[in-house]
């Protein structure tokens, strides 16, 4: 019975983006909680916020999707897409934090290191 | 530490809920794993196939049921919060009614998933009565029987739960039934924790009578699964003592070395008891095994193992359906369901190239620069290891149901 269900890529991959769906979330209410242990104007907290933010977007993205995705195409494309957009808000944090060069020096190179697992997933 | 006291406190518990129905899941399917392989490296005893495809089954099932949990925890944590956003970036709608709002929710979503852990047991039991699968046989129906009874028994105690507060509170000011206060709710988590206790007594006793009567293989995985719940049972009534949960992850958590990261994440997730006895199974059986509860360094050589040999387990296929060609069908099989388990494995890659290189750059960045830099770049790495080990777990997971199911449908069926 269980075997035929499972057999049924459908399920199988609703509860793979379900798992991930999980994990962003996880994600994103860790991030936001960190960032709460840092001073408002600190880099950090403006890292870390938006950050967040973008992941629990990104997680309901997820949910939403769950049931209607099948292949395992769809799901790389869309989790390549996600990486590209946190990269893109990493750089356009950038403006932000000009201030501080250490934290301008991270999410440039944190923007990069999302965009080389992008194209890791995008097979 | 996660933290939660009144309305605050469901959403704490439904997570541990689901965090630890991923470590059952694991647990079993892990010593399955080690159990079938040290079998077949000593000889010594023949590994149940059937008993492994019920229990393979029952790994499916947990995975499934706990993927959905975590969904409606999600659901329930943004309904309380007020963060929900009623429609996402694309403009799609989301629909909240799957959510866990109240204990009533709780325990309707857990008599589901007890029955239908019931339903999948029972059929396992009488498919290995009619083989004359004596021991083992009873051993799954009673276990069936129990989650049977557990469920009946659960709803007729929140009614009654339920009842009363309806009745004292609509007497005051007319508030629903679902509204519940902490203390209901802590009472219902020791509750739970009985169950798990009752549940980790029974696993034990059946372990007992399957040693007695030669079954080794599988007593063994219910005793140890037995153990497991009885660490879970503690963390309930930790959680309704203190209102926290120790299993959830939390920054503040965190903020230890790497490697003390990777200890705790190890002994949260899968006790060192276990994870010790898997190992030795494993190294029994020699370099072919699949890695078991690797440490977060070695993903690469695990993932390596896993790409090379996954798929090539013909050597470990029974050499009567060699001969029968079957293994050529089982192997096509294997590949197909085994997508999730790939994805999820690619992904745990991605997560592990990500914490490397995010390693590296914090080793570039100047501690001097910047100090609170430094520190939340340190727990952002971390989140993302524990992540990528997490999301490696469950591919394992997907991995070995996949290949005991196939594997013992075309020997048995």
């Amino acid at each position: 019975m269980l075997l035929n269900r499972a057999n049924q890529s459908g399920l199988s991959t609703q509860s793979l983006m379900l798992f991930l769906y999980g994990l962003y979330r996880e994600k994103a209410n860790a991030y936001k909680e960190t960032a709460q242990s840092f001073h408002k104007k600190d880099s950090m907290n403006i890292i870390l916020k938006e950050d967040s933010e973008i992941l629990e977007s990104q997680a309901e993205d997820l949910h939403s999707n769950s049931s209607s995705m099948s292949s395992r195409k769809e799901i790389s494309m869309m989790l390549v897409g996600f990486y590209k957009e946190r990269a893109t808000t990493f750089r356009s944090l950038k403006r932000q934090l000009r201030r501080d060069s250490a934290a301008v020096f991270m999410v440039e190179k944190h923007a990069e290191i999302l965009d080389d697992v992008s194209a890791l997933i995008n097979v | 530490m996660t933290s939660g006291s009144g309305n605050d406190l469901l959403p704490v518990l439904v997570q541990t809920i689901t965090s630890q129905m991923f470590d059952e899941a694991n647990t079993i399917s892990q010593l399955l794993h080690a159990s079938f392989h040290s079998n077949k490296a000593t000889s010594t005893t023949c590994f149940d196939f059937l008993a492994g495809r019920a229990l393979s089954e029952l790994v499916a099932l947990i995975c499934d049921q706990a993927s959905k949990l975590a969904a409606a925890s999600e659901n329930s944590s943004n309904h309380h919060n007020h963060r929900h956003h009623t429609y996402d970036r694309t403009g799609r709608g989301h629909h909240n009614s799957d959510g866990i709002n109240s204990i009533k929710h709780l325990v309707g979503k857990l008599v589901d998933i007890y029955y239908n852990r019931e339903r999948v047991l029972k059929t396992h039991a009488n498919l290995l009565l009619e083989k004359k699968h004596r021991e083992v046989g009873c051993v799954l129906g009673q276990m069936a029987a129990l989650y049977y009874t557990q469920a009946r028994e659960m709803s007729e105690n929140i009614k009654a739960i339920l009842l009363l507060k309806q009745s004292s509170s609509s007497s005051r000011n007319g508030i629903d039934a679902s509204v519940y206060d902490a203390k209901t709710l802590k009472g219902f988590v020791r509750y739970l924790a009985g169950l798990y206790q009752f549940r980790a007594q029974f696993f034990k006793r059946s372990a007992n009578e399957l040693f007695k009567s030669e079954n080794d293989s599988i007593g063994t995985i219910m005793s140890l699964y037995g153990a497991l719940l009885v660490d879970h049972s503690g963390e309930l009534i930790s959680l309704a003592d203190t209102g926290m949960s120790e299993r959830l992850t939390d920054p503040s958590v965190m903020q230890s070395s790497a490697s003390e990261t990777a200890r705790g994440i190890s002994g949260k997730y899968f006790p060192p008891m276990l994870e010790g006895m898997v190992n030795s199974a494993i190294s029994a059986k020699g370099s072919k095994s699949v890695a078991i509860s690797p440490p977060l360094n070695s993903y690469d050589d695990v993932e390596e193992k896993h790409e090379t040999e996954s798929f090539s387990d013909e050597a470990e296929v029974p050499q009567e359906l060699a001969k029968t060609g079957a293994q050529d069908r089982m192997t096509t099989r294997v590949r197909a369901r085994d997508d999730v388990s790939n994805l999820a494995m690619r992904y745990a890659g991605a997560n592990k190239e990500e914490a490397n290189a995010l390693h590296k750059q914090l080793g570039i960045l100047n501690s001097e620069d910047d100090e609170s830099l430094k520190n939340g770049y340190t727990i952002m790495l971390k989140v993302v290891e524990y992540q990528g080990m997490f999301k490696l777990r469950f591919s394992f997971c997907y991995f070995i149901s996949s290949v005991f199911l196939i594997s013992v449908k075309d020997r048995c069926c």
